[in-house]
């Protein structure tokens, strides 16, 4: 059992306190009476074997998986990757499930057996992906035949499986047509996007429930007619906190301790990143890969093991914080947001620190109404060409004219949703559909609007600006900044980074 | 229609230039000298001890291994090291025992993380090493038989066995003292860590026997046995191309069949 998050208030005797920023490591010290709310600590994690046979053996709800299957059956094995942890996984718990499935089928004589990725308007796998993170023993066996495809939301074949609230919602072509169906996913955070309405329907039905007055309720009801239209099975492992490897190791301990290898590769970090080339500082980081622990795997009926999931999760992971505060501080380490860029794109940054880090609670916000946001972020305007086209382009040339979400949806969503250059980019060259950042800023606006102000240390003017945000030099600028709203003495909370939390407040 | 920006978006960003920023780290780090005894804020938990204790892929045995008494005598092919990666330590290793240098030979491909030993096995494991255990010598089975320790000793500590193939040990200590031109030939093959919790320890033996069995006889280790074999009726069940695959890609079997003669 690792040791639990806890809250630290800050006094005299406590050492500078670590702020990432982008890929930029420091020691800060934050000032008397903050209150900093530290994560779980994160443990190596175990071969989770012993649990994999459990959760498929004995499962919450329905009958074991090894009952539905039979020589006869055509089983497709959807692997969900709506929410993918980040930093990445050193060892992906959705390998060893998916091997440990294919087994039981391979057991029970199922000839006709089907992989889909399920990533919705997240980015499609290349077969590099498929052999990285499902192994070289899944990829031979399956890519070959094209027996493994990434879902394509824009697919001309998806068949419809009803209506919701009026509207047809249409899945892929495999899944609608398989016998059983197995899901297998992650869950290691609070966001929550179950698989069967967010990873294999159409683009209408996404627009419907995540884009502009999307809602989570209709996205529970896609989900439950989609899951009655199948034979379903789920299993999902509950993963802990990142662990990460050397060097970057320190960043898991906390600051007081620290030992003295600790100390040297953190100075050590500071000065690559400081002393290189923006770009080299950046490749140096740019891919960390990060130890999780399986907490549990739960088999069953969808709708049930994503529940239960989520309390699992939510149970390791909370924090009880006294108050809500007048400024949140938050840090934003690229590497949590944004697989592949270490600094992380202002868009990523902008959602990750409103809408993940502050709205991880689980009522209450740590923020109070009209209260001010710190983020520590450059906010470099940097866009991947490929994946992240459509991102760049609503960067510089949407949010340059306007930052209202209607508006946005009015005059510029239908025509990038039918731009075939987009659409290129996500069908063949796995890039982020365009609605993902369409999406995403709706996220972001909602968030806001409970925050009177958003203030990035040390970030780029412009970038801030367009954000419709502000920037300010250094952390005690930004407070003299906030002080306008909140007044000269606040009360403060840092959300200690790396790792994510589910605040209790009050 | 463009937003106007403040004035203040305005100012261009400062140019990234190399920095030192080490000197100051260090002189803070010998100001606050860290480690010092009772710095631990009031009211935080103790942490957990933790440390990775699964093997990673740069932790796996490589192709030929250089270190040890035997390394640079032996040509080593090593199959199914994928097998192993994931894998919790400390294991148990079962092998078929083929001769007295069995030992000697394995010990420079396992990992260095997994610190085998093959004594006192009990204490070993509780201890966090993990331990070797060979088949006793048998007609019946060509890897020999397991006992059931090795299920045993893995039920008793909570631990997977590994197994093992050894191919190309048999009389090697003779054959090592020929004055010959190329280097004898040792094939070890791991198997997929088979997990004892859950089922009985006869069970665990009885699928650690096929396995190494398999394992032994998935790769023809002459060109008579294979020539011999052609004559034999072959039945080919009609499986889908997946599974074939599946099989075949299986860890303990991902070598091309090779026409050696091991002894």
């Amino acid at each position: 059992m690792p040791r639990p998050g806890f809250v630290l208030q800050v006094d005299d005797k406590t050492p500078a306190l670590l702020t990432l920023s982008g890929a930029a490591v420091g020691l800060r010290h934050l000032g008397h009476g903050v209150q900093v709310v530290y994560p779980p600590d994160a443990v190596a994690s175990q071969d989770p074997i012993g649990l994999i046979d459990q959760g498929l053996a004995t499962p919450i709800s329905g009958p074991a998986l090894d009952s539905l299957l039979s020589p006869e059956t055509r089983l497709v094995i959807v692997v969900s990757d709506t929410v993918p942890p980040l930093p990445q996984l050193r060892f992906d718990p959705r390998r060893a499930l998916l091997e440990r499935v294919l087994e039981l089928a391979a057991r029970a004589g199922v000839d006709d057996v089907q992989i889909v990725i399920a990533s919705g308007i997240g980015r499609r796998w290349s077969p590099h992906d498929i052999t990285n993170i499902l192994g070289p023993r899944v990829a031979m066996s399956f890519l070959p035949d094209g027996r493994i495809t990434s879902h394509d939301i824009t697919a001309d074949d998806l068949v419809s499986i009803g209506e919701v609230d009026g509207a047809p919602v249409l899945i892929n072509q495999r899944v609608a047509r398989a016998d059983v169906v197995v899901t297998i996913d992650t869950s290691g955070g609070a966001k929550d996007a179950p698989v069967e309405a967010y990873g294999i329907t159409d683009l209408a039905t996404l627009n419907r429930i995540d884009g502009y007055r999307g809602s989570r309720a209709l996205g529970l009801r896609v989900r439950d007619a989609v899951v009655s239209a199948i034979t379903s099975f789920a299993i999902t492992a509950v993963v802990g906190q990142p662990l990460l490897p050397s060097p970057l190791g320190f960043l898991n301990k906390r600051e007081w301790e620290w030992r003295l290898p600790d100390h040297l590769a953190y100075a050590g970090t500071r000065q690559l990143v400081a002393a290189m080339p923006r770009q080299g500082g950046r490749r140096l980081y740019a891919k960390p890969v990060a130890d999780y622990a399986v907490l549990d795997v739960i088999g069953g009926e969808p709708g049930k093991v994503a529940t239960q999931a989520r309390q699992v999760w939510a149970t390791s992971n909370s924090v009880r914080v006294a108050s809500q505060s007048d400024v949140l501080v938050v840090s934003a380490w690229g590497s949590e947001f944004d697989a592949g860029n270490p600094v992380g794109s202002p868009l990523r940054a902008a959602e990750h620190v409103l809408v993940d880090r502050a709205g991880g609670h689980t009522g209450t916000p740590f923020l109070r109404e009209a209260g001010v946001v710190v983020a520590f972020h450059p906010l470099t305007p940097t866009f991947s060409n490929r994946t992240q086209s459509s991102a760049a382009d609503f960067f510089s040339t949407v949010l340059s004219q306007t930052l209202d979400p209607a508006e946005i949806h009015e005059s510029f969503e239908s025509r990038a949703l039918q731009d075939p250059w987009y659409t290129n980019l996500y069908r063949e060259h796995n890039a982020f559909h365009q609605a993902h950042v369409f999406h995403s800023w709706y996220r972001i606006v909602a968030a806001s609007r409970t925050v009177g102000e958003v203030i990035w240390v040390g970030a780029d003017r412009r970038a801030a600006a367009t954000l419709g945000h502000r920037a300010a030099s250094s952390y005690a600028d930004a407070l003299e900044l906030a002080s306008n709203r909140v007044g000269a003495d606040p009360s403060i909370t840092y959300l200690h980074s790396p790792g994510r939390l589910v605040g209790e407040v009050g | 229609m463009t937003r106007r920006l403040p004035a203040w978006a305005n100012v261009p960003a400062a140019e990234h230039s190399p920095r030192l920023t080490i000197v100051g780290d260090l002189w803070s780090l010998i100001r606050t000298r860290p480690g010092r005894r009772g710095s631990t804020p009031p009211g935080v938990p103790d942490p957990e001890p933790s440390g990775y204790r699964r093997l990673t892929w740069r932790e796996l045995p490589v192709a030929a291994p250089l270190r040890g008494r035997w390394g640079w005598r032996l040509d080593y092919q090593i199959s199914g090291r994928d097998a192993l990666q994931g894998a919790t330590l400390p294991v148990v290793i079962a092998v078929n025992e083929q001769s007295a240098l069995d030992w000697q030979v394995l010990r420079p491909v396992l990992p260095q993380r997994l610190r085998a030993t093959t004594l006192r096995p009990s204490r070993s494991l509780a201890s966090g090493r993990s331990v070797v255990v060979f088949s006793e010598p048998s007609k019946s089975a060509p890897s020999g038989e397991f006992s059931g320790a090795a299920a045993e000793l893995a039920n008793q500590h909570n631990v997977p066995i590994v197994p093992v193939a050894m191919l190309g040990t048999f009389k090697l200590g003779e054959m090592l003292r020929l004055p010959l031109r190329v280097r004898p030939k040792v094939s070890v093959r791991f198997g997929a860590p088979i997990h004892v919790r859950g089922r009985s320890l006869r069970e665990a033996t009885d699928q650690l026997q096929s396995c190494v069995d398999e394992m032994l006889l998935s790769d023809e280790p002459t060109w008579w046995t294979l020539t011999r074999r052609l004559d034999a009726p072959v039945t080919v069940p009609a499986t889908p191309r997946w599974r074939r695959m599946w099989d075949q890609s299986a860890p303990s079997t991902d070598q091309p069949p090779r026409i050696w003669q091991p002894g």
